[in-house]
């Protein structure tokens, strides 16, 4: 892969540049402990009798043989509960707050509903007494897709679901009355009908996305220790400690304080790691037990009881003239948010898009099926609502033989100016000239194709959010600095807060550690998802090092007789070879001490350690998007489909470390590929068919085709040194763009993803003659 | 996964022995790729396992004049990695390449690729009591069920597809297939009898019955011959045949087509040979209406399920290009 093209900044020594990663020694060498790698003597293993099918009622479940077999410690129901026990979930990314029955009672809604736990001396028997528990179960009719799910006659799946009017002229409008809806939002601005009656053209058309699986390669593990004072300690693997620590002292009523949660390294969350899962069946089972409880899921308990990302069934309806002038837009967004409310449903806004558009119609309704209820996956919602939105737009300019990326750049707003759905008018965004960059790093204006070759574009946008945190920065008697807080690493985060300490400081990148606090020790920190971490956090890294800085010059101040002013700071080899920072009087080199020296004085002054803290809370961001082009290659004969190049875009603020900043990049986008190529969950019948990776396809980097990245840096307001978060926007547009290439490559248009061989072949061979 | 003992085996007979009559108790070990994952999904939980890796001689590899003699602990990897392999019998070399990862080639054996399990995803649910596991029914064959990958020809009882891709190309290869029955005797039958239809047995997928111990492969040379594996998958790893075409042919000089051997892999439980498809090239000279009747006529009699009317034409597809390049020595345009 080639390097992005990374402005040098030499304004900065360490900022911009790409540092080794601070955990890249442990990865690569298996040192790095993740959540399934904590052991404790007498600990027992615990497991979950999980529901085999989609939707039935509990008759009896009778767990007596389960409990005589030898090394069961305890067999655990809703009734033996006392069945007012709940887990609570608080669910950042929606803002919404979940409570549930810990173990199910009379009836089960999905295949992996956890029934009942069971806590055994090893894993082995724990599995094994679930064979021993009898449950009778009666079978009723299942819901698989949210389109199943509105109809009149579909079953009832939850009582306190609504039953809605039906939105005239959608797809739907014939049933009268949807059924199933567990939360909807509405939106409406302009006047829609106006504006289709302008239009030269009416453009619509039914985009259905499926429900997709975050796929983390570590699955969710946990081991708690509730001690005889009643204090617990659980060790996870997570994307916030935090709010581990509030799940399980809300869902267990154990006052937060007494309660510390140690992240482990993490195997890969992408937004399915913040809230609980496993967590208070462990703390639960140690407090009954009086020994540590360790829980790991298998791929399979992940698949069937995870909490993937919503599939969606959008409609949306453009008015659009010959000029390329659009004139109205609605869409109906039908979410499969599971048994639960708590899909992205609001995404349905995605029609608004980084445009000028005017007139805006949408409804957008949760719809309940027999399947887990859903969480945050890579931008939650973004990938669903903009592939109908952005393949939608595709189809407007194709109809008015309009070039798709300047269709785009003659609608998107810039600074100053203010969508429907802006609060302000927008500041520091660079959505053309992102676009424009992935169009030139395409070649976008000479691309040729071969038979059976095509091209396509789409955007993605994603602001990223702020969260409260704190960081803690300390200079040793080494002269070694320490970075501290309680924030989770996913992305390389650890290594962006080594460089933003080190610039600040003016320390070489290596004499940075960062160390990961527990709740116990760590002031609180931001979860990581949201694309908040570098931003937020960052900041609070940043201050914390700022405020060191400025006590180490005062004592330098102090010591050499010398005003902050006149003090330079300089880099040096010591005799160990090691370059290490040294605080100077200007013009006279001798007047000197290193950072070791000042970090031993301060131990003998009044001053004490010399210690920095930052805090952040929340400031503002700004949009961007990422803009993706891909050519794509097709077999007529048997629907095959090959990636041949994906160009990504981005506009990044600033981009503290080159490398992390293309990782991200190309992972995105190779999740967003796979959405609309190969990913999705099959439930047939409330049953879950494809749970093993074997069998739920995921690219690996022989499918990938050649990805080819470029940032630019259009500075925020209020990230460290301009950065804007870069996570999430990366995902989003992908699975769009890959559409329109393969509506290039064979002239047609397949809405329904992933876009499998079977799936073309079909739409190329409509009577199935090859 | 279950506890179990773990015997190594001194030979082939000791390891029959060990086997003993229960098939539940017990199973043979080679590479273990597919036995570890029935293990872990606990669709098997025999209490001991025995070890064929300790019997000394089952992993030789002979290429002669004669043809290609192959131990049952020869892995995939041995097969990819031998140039003579690659040159005579070219359908062998491509099927074993298109095994699963060079991870899983590394320890996988040729053995246990042939006697592996099927992928249906009904019976590799812990939770499913199917026919190939002493059930009553084929839960891929009712109409709501997603049985994309379940067989369109020779399906019933049981519509499982046979997942080896080397079984393919060995019955394309005219290969034998050498076996220690239970007595301790040597038993020696073309590949294409090895495998069985669930007619004959739902519960297994050839003809070994427990204690049997399939020891040797052997290919028989055949001047002029050119063979094939075209295997299609939906992802470029880790991945089983949604269907596969292996072809043996000799051609003259003039492209006439004097022998030809068609089988087809991922669309029945067992490879499935075409013989009229065989008997129509016989004799010819390609063209392209000549590939189209004999892809026709290899498919014929298929009746796919509810959700697999998709392989139908992919084979053909497929059977078109496999012989054209067995034929030819060139890809399709």
């Amino acid at each position: 892969m080639p390097a992005p093209e990374a402005s040098a900044h030499p304004e900065y020594a360490v900022l911009g540049k790409s540092a080794p990663r601070v955990d890249a020694v442990d990865k690569v060498t298996g040192a790095a402990r993740y959540g399934a790698d904590v052991n404790l003597p007498g600990q027992l293993w615990a497991t979950f009798l999980h529901s085999p099918h989609g939707h039935a009622r509990i008759l009896r479940i009778d767990t007596s043989k389960a409990e005589k077999l030898p090394g069961v410690i305890r067999v655990v129901t809703q009734d033996s509960l006392g069945g007012g026990a709940t887990q609570e979930t608080l669910d950042t990314v929606h803002g919404m707050r979940l409570s549930q029955s810990l173990l199910a009672t009379d009836v089960v809604r999905y295949q992996g509903e956890k029934i009942a736990m069971v806590c055994a001396v090893s894993p082995e028997i724990a599995r094994d007494a679930l064979r021993h528990i009898e449950v009778e179960y009666e079978l009723l009719p299942t819901v698989d897709t949210e389109e199943q799910g509105i109809h009149p006659d579909a079953p009832t799946i939850r009582e306190e679901a609504k039953t809605v009017d039906a939105i005239e002229g959608s797809p739907w409008a014939d049933l009268g009355q949807w059924k199933n809806v567990a939360q909807e939002a509405h939106f409406s601005v302009g006047d829609v009908e106006a504006g289709f009656a302008e239009a030269d053209y009416i453009v619509e058309g039914v985009y259905r996305i499926p429900r997709v699986h975050q796929t983390y390669l570590e699955p969710h593990a946990c081991l708690a220790r509730v001690e005889a004072s009643g204090n617990v300690t659980v060790w996870t693997s997570t994307q916030s400690i935090f709010a581990i620590r509030s799940g399980i002292a809300s869902s267990l009523g154990i006052p937060q304080n007494n309660i510390n949660v140690i992240g482990q390294t993490i195997g890969g969350g992408f937004g399915a790691k913040f809230g609980t899962l496993v967590h208070p069946y462990a703390v639960l089972l140690s407090q009954m037990t009086g020994r540590p409880v360790k829980i790991v899921y298998t791929r399979e308990q992940e698949m069937v009881d995870g909490r993937p990302a919503p599939g969606a069934t959008i409609w949306v309806k453009t008015g659009v003239k010959k000029d390329g002038t659009v004139t109205a837009r609605q869409a109906v967004g039908l979410w499969d948010c599971g048994c639960v409310p708590g899909a992205s449903i609001h995404a349905t806004s995605r029609i608004i898009g980084v445009y000028d558009f005017k007139n805006i119609k949408y409804d957008a309704y949760g719809i309940h099926t027999n399947k887990p209820g859903t969480s945050a996956y890579r931008a939650p919602g973004a990938p669903q609502g903009s592939y109908a939105s952005e393949a939608n737009l595709n189809q407007c300019a194709a109809q008015i033989g309009m070039d798709p990326v300047q269709f785009r750049l003659m609608h998107m707003v810039e600074d100053g100016e203010q969508r429907v759905n802006d609060r302000k008018p927008l500041t520091r965004v660079a959505f053309k000239e992102t676009l424009e960059a992935a169009a030139e790093l395409a070649g976008w204006a000479n691309r040729s194709s071969a038979v059976n070759e095509g091209w396509g574009v789409a955007v993605g946008e994603w602001t990223n959010g702020a969260g409260p945190g704190s960081a803690v920065c300390s200079l040793g008697e080494d002269g070694m600095l320490k970075v501290f807080s309680g924030a989770m690493d996913i992305t390389g985060t650890d290594t962006g807060f080594a460089q933003i300490a080190a610039e600040v400081m003016g320390m070489p990148f290596d004499t940075v550690r960062v160390i990961r606090g527990d709740t116990d020790s760590a002031p609180f920190a931001t979860g990581s998802g949201g694309s908040v971490v570098l931003f937020s956090m960052g900041n609070a890294v940043k201050r914390a090092a700022e405020s060191l800085r400025e006590k180490t010059l005062a004592l330098a101040s102090q010591h050499l007789e010398t005003p902050i002013a006149d003090l330079e700071q300089v880099n040096e080899t010591n005799e160990q070879g090691r370059v290490i920072a040294r605080i100077r009087k200007r013009g006279d080199p001798e007047t000197s001490a290193s950072l070791a020296e000042l970090g031993q004085m301060a131990l003998r002054t009044t001053g004490g350690p010399l210690v920095g803290t930052g805090t952040f809370a929340s400031e503002p961001s700004h949009p961007v998007i990422a803009a993706h082009i891909v050519k794509v290659r097709v077999d007529p004969d048997t629907g095959v489909l090959e990636p041949l190049e994906l160009h990504a875009a981005l506009d990044v603020g600033f981009a503290v470390n080159p490398y992390e900043v293309e990782g991200q990049m190309e992972g995105g986008a190779v999740q967003g590929l796979a959405w609309g190529w190969m990913e999705e969950m099959q439930i047939q019948g409330g049953r879950n068919v494809n749970n093993h990776l074997s069998d739920y396809r995921l690219p690996t980097s022989m499918d990938t085709p050649i990805i080819r990245c470029k940032y630019i840096e259009v500075p925020s307001e209020n990230g460290p040194f301009g950065v804007k978060g870069i996570g999430e926007p990366v995902i989003v547009p992908t699975p769009a763009a890959f559409h329109a290439a393969v509506q290039d490559a064979t002239g047609v248009w397949i809405h329904d993803l992933p876009l499998t061989p079977e799936r073309v072949y079909f739409a190329l061979h409509p009577a199935g003659k090859d | 996964m279950k506890a179990f003992q773990f015997i190594d085996a001194r030979d082939l007979r000791s390891a029959s022995a060990a086997l003993g009559r229960d098939a539940a108790r017990t199973r043979l070990l080679a590479g273990g790729v597919d036995l570890l994952s029935e293990l872990k999904e606990r669709i098997i939980e025999p209490e001991t396992l025995v070890n064929l890796k300790t019997v000394p001689g089952l992993n030789a590899l002979r290429l002669d004049a004669k043809g290609l003699t192959l131990g049952t602990l020869v892995t995939l990897d041995q097969i990819e990695f031998h140039q003579g392999i690659w040159k005579s019998y070219t359908a062998l070399a491509e099927a074993a390449q298109s095994v699963g990862s060079p991870q899983i080639r590394n320890v996988g054996t040729l053995g246990g690729n042939l006697c592996q399990r099927p992928r249906c995803w009904y019976y590799r649910d812990e939770s499913i009591n199917c026919i190939k596991k002493g059930g009553s029914k084929c839960f891929a064959a009712e109409e709501e069920a997603d049985n994309k990958f379940n067989a369109i020809l020779g399906g019933g009882p049981s519509y499982i597809v046979h997942p080896s891709d080397c079984a393919t190309a060995l019955v394309a290869l005219g290969a034998m297939v050498k076996y220690q029955d239970a007595r301790g005797g040597m038993q020696t039958v073309p590949a294409e009898e090895f495998f069985l239809l669930p007619t004959e047995n739902p519960a297994r997928e050839n003809v070994l019955r427990h204690g049997e111990i399939l020891t040797e492969v052997m290919v028989p040379a055949l001047a002029g011959a050119r063979s094939t594996y075209v295997k299609f998958k939906e992802k470029d790893s880790f991945d089983w045949a949604v269907s596969a075409v292996a072809v043996r042919a000799v051609a003259a000089p003039d492209g006439t087509v004097r022998d030809i051997r068609i089988v087809l892999g991922g669309v029945a439980p067992r490879p499935w040979r075409c013989p009229r498809a065989e008997g129509m090239l016989k004799g010819k000279r390609l063209s392209a209406a000549l590939l189209n009747e004999a892809a026709e006529a290899a498919l014929e009699g298929s009746k796919p399920l509810s959700k697999n009317a998709y392989k139908v034409p992919l084979t053909r597809v497929l059977v078109r290009r496999a012989v054209n390049q067995a034929v030819t020595g060139k890809q399709m345009a």
